[in-house]
């Protein structure tokens, strides 16, 4: 099976503003991609460009190896469901059941049985105008056309604005129970990373327009810890390990590691009377992107 | 089982001990089918390639194991499999801990072999 995202050297100017610097990313077919990065870090610039919705300015963007712009047969397998601020007034008078018609016959995989039974779930009423929907109700519409395209590639961008608790749940468990039924590749951009993060088979971090690092959740699950104690300890014991963040309470200091700690290494530190414990991928990403720059994340 | 993002366990590894302490406690008999990827997957909303990756650990470890069609089984002798891994562990998990918590009570070492003789005594008592 060809990757379902080939992205080489992608560079995307609007005027004077850099939005992307020279992007370097593949993903294979069937993965969920958590694609994280801080307000302006170029995510949804780099949504509209894997979905044919832009020029790059340079480099190149292949979608299951072919060229995306202006190709229906590829559009055909890309699933974005873009902002609808940017709708035009005629899309404006539209009622729920004809955005989801409009979706049916574009997605050559659409299920109506599955969109029927998620419209219940989120109790959409599908008589309502586009201007009486609200903005959770407007996310479910995206939802149900997202999960219901079936499409190889969906993208969803911050997919749940104005969903309460209850329906993100709603939405991660049906995202869990229909990706195990229907693979594909999905790049899911989202700012409630700890709630979203079980997900993620892979982590795409994007930076100031860069790639900061993409690497296995689980990679980045063994190479994020808290360590916390005597400081003096910490200072000596991990003096080899790449420290991201130090807090002081006292004489007690707490160190976040992006760094491994192999099993002996756990139990020196613990016989040192320091505690461990993981670092959340949101307190990871965080500490990485706190700064201007981005840490220095190479392994 | 209970997964966390704060264990120092990453979600895989805290899948693949949950079922083990099924196994251990007898809630997942040997010879008894397992828990599939897409059931754990959707119980815990988690990316079935995580589940996997534990279900997958265990079969590495003979713990579990796959018939064709049907899913993952529980192989014979599991139990002391199990228990053979977790002596090891054992010491790094739970002794160390308790014997630092000792140490800033002020608990000499003859009182901790006297609460594990009472405790002893009392399981017997209950029983």
């Amino acid at each position: 099976m060809k990757n379902a995202i080939d992205v080489n050297n992608l560079t995307k100017e609007y005027r004077n503003i850099i939005a992307l610097e020279n992007i370097t990313i593949s993903c294979t077919h069937s993965k969920i991609y958590g694609l994280l990065g801080r307000n302006g870090a170029g995510k949804t610039t780099l949504m509209h460009l894997l979905a044919g919705q832009l020029l790059p300015t340079e480099g190149s963007i292949n979608i299951y190896g072919e060229n995306v712009y202006e190709n229906k047969e590829t559009l055909n397998k890309i699933c974005y469901v873009g902002p609808f601020s940017n709708i035009n007034n005629y899309v404006k008078t539209f009622r729920v059941r004809d955005f989801l018609k409009t979706a049916s016959l574009f997605y050559p995989d659409w299920d109506q049985d599955f969109a029927d039974r998620l419209i219940r779930l989120f109790s959409l009423d599908i008589k309502k105008h586009y201007r009486n929907l609200s903005a959770g109700m407007l996310s479910m519409v995206a939802i149900v056309i997202s999960l219901a395209s079936r499409a190889p590639l969906t993208l969803l961008d911050e997919p749940y604005t104005g969903l309460d608790a209850a329906a993100r749940q709603e939405f991660y468990d049906i995202l869990a129970e229909d990706y195990s039924n229907h693979p594909r590749t999905i790049i899911f951009s989202t700012h409630l990373i700890d709630e979203a993060s079980k997900l993620f088979e892979d982590v795409i971090l994007l930076h100031q327009g860069r790639i900061l690092l993409q690497e296995p959740i689980e990679t980045l699950e063994e190479s994020s810890f808290m360590v916390s104690g005597d400081e003096e300890k910490l200072k000596s014991m991990l003096s080899n390990k790449k420290v991201i963040n130090i807090e002081y309470m006292g004489r007690r200091a707490t160190y976040s590691l992006f760094d491994t700690l192999s099993e002996p290494e756990k139990t020196v530190l613990t016989q040192a009377d320091l505690e461990i414990r993981s670092l959340t991928l949101q307190q990871l990403f965080v500490y990485l992107t706190a700064n201007k720059e981005g840490y220095d994340v190479k392994f | 089982m209970l997964l966390s993002n704060e264990s120092p366990k990453p979600i895989y590894q805290q899948i693949a001990e949950g079922i083990e302490d099924d196994i251990l406690t007898g809630r997942l008999e040997e010879g008894e089918q397992a828990y599939s990827t897409n059931h754990i997957a959707k119980v815990y909303q988690i990316n079935p390639a995580t589940a996997g990756k534990g279900i997958n650990m265990l079969v590495d470890e003979e713990i579990l194991f796959k018939r064709r069609g049907l899913g993952m089984f529980v192989a014979d002798g599991a139990v002391e499999k199990i228990r053979q891994k977790r002596k090891q562990s054992f010491y790094n998990d739970y002794l160390i801990k308790t014997l630092l918590e000792a140490k800033k009570l002020g608990i000499a070492s003859t009182e901790i072999l006297e609460m594990i003789v009472r405790y002893e005594k009392g399981e017997r008592g209950s029983l």
